[in-house]
């Protein structure tokens, strides 16, 4: 469904991504793994049309990507849970998760609004309160659901677990294996490895730039390459 | 001071300060959504009062449909300087985006005084009649349509801001750019609209006041002094803090006049020099983040 | 040395040439000479805006008052108290640096926003301020103020001034570019760039935003006092918000951040109404304003930009 076919992407002079090619089917989540700087967060701007291709393409479905705007991105049936959740502090839940169905009909954001607010309760109780005024996981719920809120058929998640607490972390990858059961599928940009590869039936990593490394979720768990450098140590 | 003209100077004062409120809040506004510093907001009125000028003395244009067509010539100021000047240079330093709309006032008065000249010229009032009694406060009735205008300006651009998902949008652009971005809001024609809207409020605003002064290229060089003093008193943070400040400025300065005579011109400097020192947040500010 | 360096020497030669005749070719035209000396005088005060904007990243709205104060400190010190010419621009000087101290020091812990706003607030009232007090001459402005000496030669003539600002201005330029090549100026540079880089690197910001904006004040000051003491006549509307925004546009246009730029934009600056005439003066108004946009978004560096290019393609 998602193919990003050698991609060269960067910011000004420098070029992060190196020919980058990943593919994602319907239904599938895939993770990519990587250090930091490896390039998961510029592949993840690449696809939402924040930064441009500069050689390669990305398609979704049989739409070429490049070149559209991030609102056009969305438009297609992507959507984007950024990075440190970047949730507007000071508005509402409620405003928070309409603006990111800013270009959906009213009658249907109402309806995605109940359904988010059916998937999480905890927001629903919190609807009219600033988003600045939530907790860590709080937040990160919102951030997903916001991701949720356009109906996407595909989504982008960036890092979903830093800086939350272990039990939460449990409740956000819960979350996810939710998803997949309602057909949403999950491109997976994480540090925390384990679970991801857990969670996830294919991975790629990347290593400065390139991929490194793909396969099954399966298959890279048992390699030892990646047990020793994302899921021995600390890491 | 008796409290007859004290009361008389306050409510002269509001009407006064509703025009540095409806100049600061257009300021504010752009400066928040679209984080550039607007200094040819003053003169974008100025020149948009000059074709209402001749739009009623020369084509004689009713003065209801030259206001509207006014604010709408403003909005289509707004939207030509977004899409064809700021929106090449949006990423540059805040610096290159001050001087840039420096250069762009400067056009406007150039524009003006090559094609108008600068003879003053005296700029019918919207309405004229008698000035009316209310209790012991004599009013102009112009200056009753200057506080009217300012309230409704101030509820539509509230409604705007709190009721509609372009608000929510400008909001959200305010707060955090990036987050919007990746949403997926079309933030390019969010900046059109700030832009217009903004605009149409400069066009406005030098409508209401210009009777007071004569119609000449400068005439809003100090009201834009003026508001933006009054946004720093408010915290350059929020819409609110603008109006706010705006109506503080014009009562207080009004006050001053006419007590301390000596330092009516140098009140503004003195103003703010103290809020920086005293009050750096100004009355509403929440630090040096981009607030709607 | 290279062939490129000789030939840069060569132009740079004549250029000095140029600049040291042209006042004979212009003999007989004093008005001609009375424009270009206006324009080093503006061009004095622009070099000041240039190194806070162009080096410093900060912008001042009111840089016109800094040179009010430094000429009427100036000429008030000569006239009234009979003070020493030489102390009295000192003392101007001096003057202007310490108001840059208190516009600048609340304003400078804030946004540069904050620091713009000041800076418009007090070009706006610096005329009014002035013709309030007895000892300036009030709305009248100060007249005969006397000419300045260098030994016992008096500058009444335009040819004199003409060498004498030259050299002035030769000065500066080379004060200015060992302050941007002194620790200082470097990290004054490291500032603008990245507030955040600067300040980790152990860059006090602050003071050097500081530091910046009263060397800026200080030199608009100088260009204040030396206009009092040649063109020997203040009034306060000369320094009012509108000729603070004329000198905020000569720099621009010049170009930032160049140290020729300053020169080449009061140049224009003096020089294109003139060449206009006095019918379409309000123009050159129009022609300033597209060029300081221009310069924003096609030409970062102005003028000086233009004649790199040129020179560039000139091959000089």
């Amino acid at each position: 469904m998602l193919r990003v076919d050698q991609v060269v992407s960067g910011y000004g002079a420098i070029d992060v991504l190196n020919h980058v090619t990943i593919s994602l089917d319907k239904g599938e989540i895939i993770a990519v793994l990587g250090a930091n700087g490896a390039g998961k967060t510029t592949l993840l701007r690449t696809i939402t049309g924040l930064i441009r291709v500069r050689k390669g393409a990305v398609t979704f479905g049989d739409k070429v990507l490049n070149g559209l705007s991030p609102a056009e991105v969305v438009k297609c049936g992507i959507s984007h849970v950024p990075e440190g959740r970047h949730i507007f502090p000071d508005l509402t839940v409620e405003e928070n998760l309409l603006l990111a169905a800013y270009i959906m009909p009213r009658s249907q954001q109402k309806s995605r609004l109940d359904a988010m607010y059916a998937m999480f309760s905890i927001l629903a109780d919190r609807r009219k309160q600033a988003g600045g005024t939530l907790s860590g996981g709080e937040q990160q719920m919102l951030a997903l659901a916001r991701g949720l809120m356009p109906n996407p058929r595909l989504m982008l998640l960036d890092e979903p677990s830093l800086g939350l607490a272990p039990k939460i972390i449990g409740t956000v990858f819960d979350t996810l294996a939710h998803l997949r059961e309602s057909g949403v599928s999950i491109l997976l940009v994480e540090q925390n490895a384990k679970r991801s590869l857990e969670l996830a039936d294919r991975a790629y990593i990347l290593v400065t730039g390139q991929v490194a490394l793909e396969g099954t979720a399966h298959e890279l768990s048992g390699n030892e390459m990646v047990k020793q450098l994302y899921l021995g140590g600390t890491r | 001071m008796s409290i007859d003209i004290f009361l008389n100077l306050t409510v002269r004062g509001l009407t006064t300060g509703a025009i540095y409120a409806l100049v600061g809040m257009g300021i504010v506004l752009i400066l928040q959504t679209t984080n550039v510093m607007n200094f040819a907001q003053g003169d974008t009125g100025m020149f948009i009062t000059y074709l209402a000028f001749f739009m009623i003395t020369t084509a004689k244009v009713p003065y209801s449909l030259v206001l509207i067509l006014a604010i709408a010539a403003g909005a289509v100021v707004g939207l030509l300087v977004e899409r064809f000047m700021m929106r090449s240079v949006r990423s540059r330093s805040h610096l290159s985006l001050i001087m840039l709309t420096l250069g762009l006032s400067l056009l406007f008065q150039g524009l003006a005084a090559f094609l108008f000249n600068t003879e003053p010229r005296l700029f019918p009032p919207l309405v004229s009649g008698d000035p009316i009694k209310i209790g012991p406060v004599i009013l102009g009735r112009q200056d009753i349509v200057v506080l009217l205008a300012a309230i409704v300006t101030f509820g539509i651009l509230y409604l705007f801001l709190y009721r509609t998902k372009q608000g929510a949008a400008a909001r959200s652009i305010s707060q955090d750019e990036y987050a919007a971005r990746v949403l997926g809001i079309p933030t390019p024609s969010i900046y059109m609209l700030i832009w217009a809207i903004g605009s149409a409020m400069a066009g406005l605003a030098a409508l209401l006041i210009v009777p007071r002064f004569s119609l000449e290229p400068s005439f809003m060089g100090l009201v834009q002094v003026k508001a933006f003093t009054a946004i720093v008193l408010g915290g350059m943070g929020s819409v609110f803090g603008a109006a706010v400040g705006g109506l503080i400025i014009g009562v207080v300065e009004n006050l001053v006049a006419y007590q301390f005579p000596a330092i009516k011109d140098s009140f503004m400097l003195i103003v703010i020099v103290i809020v920086l020192l005293v009050l750096p947040q100004g009355l509403f500010g929440k630090g040096q983040q981009r607030r709607l | 040395m290279t062939s490129s360096g000789t030939r840069r020497l060569a132009v740079n030669g004549a250029i000095a040439a140029l600049v040291l005749v042209l006042p004979l070719v212009f003999r007989t035209k004093s008005s001609i000479i009375g424009y270009l000396n206006i324009a080093m005088l503006y061009a004095i005060a622009t070099q000041g805006l240039n190194l806070l904007m162009g080096f410093g990243g900060l912008v001042s709205l009111g840089h016109a008052a800094f040179m009010a104060i430094g000429g009427y400190t100036a000429a008030v010190l000569v006239m009234t108290y009979h003070v020493n010419m030489f102390l009295a621009v000192v003392a101007g000087v001096a003057g202007a640096g310490l108001f840059g101290l208190v516009i600048g020091f609340p304003s400078l812990r804030l946004s540069g926003f904050y620091l713009a706003v000041a800076t418009m607030a007090l070009g706006s009232s610096i005329a009014d301020i002035i013709k309030r007090l007895a000892i300036t001459g009030g709305d009248y402005g100060l007249i005969n103020i006397p000419v300045l000496r260098l030994g016992g030669w008096e500058l009444t003539s335009e040819i004199s001034k003409y060498y004498f600002f030259v050299a002035i201005l030769v000065v500066v330029f080379l004060v200015v570019r060992n302050f941007l090549n002194s620790r200082s100026g470097r990290a004054v540079r490291a500032v603008r760039d990245s507030e955040m880089t600067a300040s980790a690197m152990g860059v006090n910001v602050a003071a050097y935003k500081l530091i910046t904006f009263i060397f800026a004040a200080c030199i608009a000051g100088l260009s204040g006092a030396l206009y009092a003491f040649t063109i020997s006549y203040l009034h306060p509307m000369n320094f009012g918000l509108s000729f603070s925004i004329s000198l905020l546009s000569m720099s621009i246009i010049g170009g930032l951040g160049t140290i020729i730029g300053p020169i080449l934009g009061a140049l224009f600056w003096v020089m294109l109404p003139v060449v206009i005439g006095g019918k379409m003066e309000f123009l050159s108004t129009v022609i300033f304003g597209l060029s300081i946009i221009g310069s924003v978004m096609f030409l970062p560096k102005g003028l000086s930009e233009l004649v790199t290019r040129i020179q560039t393609r000139l091959r000089l």
